[in-house]
């Protein structure tokens, strides 16, 4: 697998961008909930207002919460009395266009040159003071509170009731009394009434607080409702900004890793073809060419679409799943931190049970997905066998079997899969439903705030998609790493036949001598040579001929000159080089192969004749044609050279194939002609005709021909008799017909007596 | 990929070789498309309306779920505000019940959604192996010439991978057609909401992410 990434250095600022934009999403999405949590806690609830000290509070009411706390001056170094009779005061106009009430009293405004932790301090400090004048002039603390506290110190009213007649105090009103009672008496009774509220508020102090802020700023006449609804706009708005930074980086992210994913996908490709290109038939043989070709297709595929994803997984979840995690450990209280492990818990066993369930039939879905692609290459390859023999319902009904069966496996798998989306959603839906059952005991505690249990449940669902995401993609690993390993394993076969470091050129003197000293062969998998001490030359101007029986290993004489195989013994010299010391390139160059199946190529009739050199002139391409006898056909053709040839060939008959290869081979001009058995297809008269051609255009060539049918080769200056991998006998039609008894056998079967003579 | 279809299903034989790398366009996707409906799904049509009523009654009960969640949500801090005004609090009576609906909701939603799945899977399923019978068929009445123009690998893909999207997207595009009419007829009737706008941000929030929450299943469901 990490091999297979290391493909992806191309595009290493591309991951780069990813992986920055995919932190950058993280974080958005991360901020997300704490909007949420703004907008219903102090958006909604707080009727936008943000801070328990209040912009802006009455003289009146100042002097009230000033009386219940001892931290006086902190406080009122934050404020700035404004008088109503005040007008010459710059800002007057703005303030009473703000607060209206300052028309009839005198306001103590917030000074707006405070700083974030300034205000926080002051949030402490004016809460309970707030709080308690609230109590006091809602008249709850006197009916219970003032019982209580004066029900444990006899003594303290006693000293405030003397105080009170020493003083002769006319305004009875408990801060006033607070006022005047010595500092002592006054800070005890502020102490005792602090417990008191703390016993009544507790852990809703702040919210308590901000209802006082909100009754203050109600009596200062400011408009609450545009004051909440700019608050909620302005918080929207942000959030619509956070959101929409997610988004497109979201977008550019999806944009980026598909084609980070599609480059890697086309490196890949281009290697293994690369590769596949270099390999011998022995690598070929191993590998299969249909597994060659899934290889380079689905497996690669399968790479690509784990890509497309994987950075998302590696990189957005863990920063989410973790920051999130963190989030609720830190932010909210850790209470209902179990409710995330059960949802886990669920997830997980969702999955598994349906993976140990879905699993197999995955792995069978493919074998049957490959059934119906056999049966289906099958058929359409054998089409015209099919219908000659009237044999379409048999054939109807093995892709039906075939069919079925995929249809079967995949009815199981999908509807196995289509209870994991309602299940997951459900586990979701059902964890905020907890959540909210559990966080409404906690708001009611007053140990988180409503906005608190909502960006929870947000939280709680990045967690758990988070983790969703990596155990869905731990689940595809696998499946994508056998893909990997199945590419590497072509990526990492050296092919047997390479060229040597250091090449020599051919010898110029030597043009198209070909020499076979000792030449033995034997497939790598095999035991028994299938070739045995050939030693011949075929010299330049001269045409040799290879004859024998069946499998007497003639055509794998003529595979060993390309170098498609290495020859296991001896030495094969071609113009005076070892093969094996030469470019395969150069080597391959000089030879104008004729393989015994005509193999051409889908394009037209010109493209296969060209195909050595797409450059190359009409005039070369039309005398190719002619020596090869192919212009008689060709020309019948309606569009003559610009016929198009299907796949394979598979639109011109066997004879029509051999020639166009043949006369492929002479467009390329070699020095070297090997036919493979090329005639065989042809009838008497064009195969006769064909050699004749070919004589005058080879006259300075070496000219191969492995043939089985003797007429081909009477006249061949040198013939090679082959059998059982050995040769039995060696020189001309009529030396041979003396000589050798294997070569009279062969004759005979194929010609008459006047025909031999 | 409508092409192939067209020229392997309907009009095949009269050879409209393809030029060798020409960028595929569907010629005629509606009439297609058309066709495909008429001759392959009319006969699921019953099978099809269910499955469009389950997944509308889904859709409705799963957008419906978070707007009673709302409600929830509402009473909590209704009951919180009070209880700072030094009333007694949330009525855990209230939310129990509303919190057991929304589950009750969420239970019925879950299994409609999955009886939709069960039947829409058997949909794709078949009409992917009506489409495979009817090309095995066909490929047997095509003239010769037609797999001259066309390579076997061509219609070894059209048998296999064309026919598999095919599916698959009518699998989803179904369930996104109607999830898709459910949001935009939700959204009209969002106007209401703008009364109790304390209901309408909650709603807002849930669903919001709810909706994250579909686009994560399909990006998980993406990578099966």
């Amino acid at each position: 697998m990490l091999k297979i990434f290391k493909n992806l250095k191309k595009s290493f600022v591309m991951i780069i961008v990813i992986i920055l934009l995919l932190i950058v999403q993280a974080m958005a999405d991360l901020r997300l909930p704490e909007y949420t949590s703004k907008i219903v806690n102090t958006g909604i609830q707080s009727s936008g207002i943000e801070n328990v000290a209040p912009e802006v509070i009455r003289q009146s009411q100042m002097e009230k919460v000033l009386s219940v706390t001892k931290d006086d001056e902190e406080i009122l170094r934050n404020y700035e009395l404004v008088k109503t009779d005040d007008n010459s005061k710059e800002k007057y106009d703005e303030y009473l266009e703000d607060y209206p009430e300052l028309e009839n009293q005198n306001l103590y405004i917030l000074k707006d040159n405070l700083n974030k932790e300034e205000i926080e301090s002051l949030n402490e400090l004016m809460a309970k003071p707030l709080v308690i004048v609230s109590f006091i002039d809602t008249n709850q603390l006197t009916d219970e509170m003032t019982d209580e506290i004066t029900s444990e110190n006899k003594d303290l009213v006693d000293i405030v009731i003397k105080e009170i007649k020493d003083k002769k105090i006319t305004d009875l009103s408990i801060y006033n009394i607070l006022n005047i009672l010595p500092e002592e008496t006054s800070s005890e009774i502020i102490d005792k009434i602090n417990t008191e509220i703390d016993k009544k508020v507790g852990n809703m102090l702040s919210q308590a607080a901000i209802t006082v802020t909100k009754a203050e700023y109600e009596a200062c006449r400011i408009d609450m409702e545009k004051y909440q609804i700019t608050y909620l706009t302005k918080t929207g708005l942000q959030m619509l900004g956070v959101a929409l930074i997610s988004m497109a980086a979201a977008v550019t992210i999806m944009l980026l890793s598909s084609k980070v994913a599609a480059r890697l996908g086309q490196v890949l490709r281009e290697k293994i073809f690369t590769k596949v290109m270099d390999f011998s038939i022995k690598e070929f043989r191993e590998f299969s060419t249909a597994s060659l070709i899934t290889r380079s297709t689905n497996d690669i595929q399968q790479i690509q679409n784990l890509v497309t994803v994987l950075f998302r997984v590696v990189v957005y979840s863990p920063i989410i799943g973790i920051g999130a995690f963190i989030r609720i450990m830190t932010k909210s209280n850790t209470s209902m931190a179990w409710i995330i492990g059960l949802a886990l818990v669920c997830i997980t066993a969702v999955i598994l049970t349906l993976f140990i369930v879905a699993m197999p039939k995955f792995k069978k879905l493919q074998e049957l997905i490959d059934k119906i692609n056999l049966v289906s290459r099958e058929i359409l390859n054998g089409l015209p066998v099919i219908r000659a023999f009237n044999k379409e319902n048999t054939e109807i009904k093995r892709f039906d079997d075939a069919n079925k069966r995929l249809m079967k496996t995949n009815l199981f798998v999908n509807r196995t899969m289509s209870i994991m989306l309602p299940a997951l959603m459900f586990i979701m839906n059902g964890v905020s439903i907890l959540i909210i059952w559990v966080g409404s005991h906690n708001v009611n505690e007053g140990i988180m705030q409503v906005g608190d249990m909502m960006s929870f449940i947000q939280y709680t669902m990045q967690v758990v998609m988070s983790f969703l995401m990596i155990s869905i993609i731990s689940i595809i690993l696998p499946r994508a790493s056998v893909s990997a390993n199945r590419i590497n394993e072509v990526l990492e076969t050296e092919s047997s036949i390479k060229d040597k470091e250091d090449t020599i050129p051919f010898d110029e003197n030597k043009k198209g001598l070909v020499e076979f000293r000792n030449v033995s062969f034997r497939y790598p998998d095999a035991d028994t040579e299938i070739l045995e001490d050939i030693n011949f030359v075929a010299e330049p101007g001269k045409t040799t001929a290879i004859i024998g029986s069946t499998g007497s290993g003639k055509s794998t004489i003529v595979n060993l000159i390309p170098r498609f195989y290495d020859v296991t013994g001896g030495e094969l010299i071609i113009d005076g080089v070892n093969v094996k010391d030469v470019k395969q390139k150069d080597l391959r160059d000089r030879i104008g192969f004729v393989p015994q199946k005509g193999i051409l190529f889908s394009g037209t009739i010109e493209s296969n004749i060209k195909y050595s050199d797409e450059n190359m002139s009409d005039d070369r391409m039309c005398e190719a044609a002619e020596i090869a006898q192919a212009t008689e056909f060709i020309d019948k053709k309606e569009n003559k050279y610009n016929s198009e040839i299907s796949q394979g060939g598979n639109n011109v008959s066997g004879g029509q194939k051999q020639r166009l290869s043949i006369a492929r081979a002479i467009a390329s001009d070699p020095e070297i002609f090997v036919f493979d058995d090329s005639f065989s297809a042809l009838d008497f008269k064009t195969d006769a005709k064909l050699r004749e051609e070919l004589r005058k255009k080879t006259k300075d060539k070496t000219v191969i021909i492995v043939a089985q049918r003797i007429s081909t080769i009477l006249n061949a200056d040198q013939i090679i008799v082959l059998e059982e991998g050995k040769i039995v006998g060696k020189g001309t039609h009529e030396e041979l017909m003396k000589s050798c008894d294997t070569y009279v056998q062969i004759a005979t079967s194929q010609l008459s007596k006047e025909e031999l003579e | 990929m409508e092409k192939q279809f067209k020229c392997l299903l309907e009009d095949g034989p009269l050879g409209r070789g393809r030029g060798v790398g020409a960028v595929e366009k569907a010629k005629n996707f509606k009439g297609t498309l058309g066709k495909l409906i008429k001759n392959h799904l009319s006969q699921y049509k019953f099978r099809l309306f269910i499955v469009f009523l389950f997944a509308l009654a889904s859709t409705i009960f799963s957008i419906v779920g978070p707007k009673i969640l709302g409600n929830a949500t509402t009473e909590i801090s209704k009951g919180i505000m009070s209880k700072i005004a030094g009333a007694s609090g949330i009525d855990f009576g209230v939310v129990g019940n509303i919190l057991l609906t929304v589950l009750a909701l969420y239970v019925i939603s879950a299994l409609f959604s999955f009886i939709q799945g069960m039947i829409m899977t058997g949909v794709a399923q078949k009409l992917t192996y009506d489409l495979r019978d009817d090309l095995s068929r066909k490929i047997h009445k095509l003239p010769m010439n037609y797999f001259d123009k066309n390579t076997n690998g061509e219609v070894l893909s059209v048998i296999t991978n064309d026919i598999d999207t095919l599916s698959q997207n009518l699998n989803q595009s179904v369930t996104q057609i109607i999830t898709a009419i459910c949001t935009v007829v939700r959204n009209i009737n969002n106007d209401d909401y703008n009364k109790y706008s304390n209901d309408y941000y909650f709603t807002i929030n849930t669903s919001a992410f709810c909706f994250n929450f579909k686009n994560y299943c399909k990006q998980i469901t993406e990578i099966f």
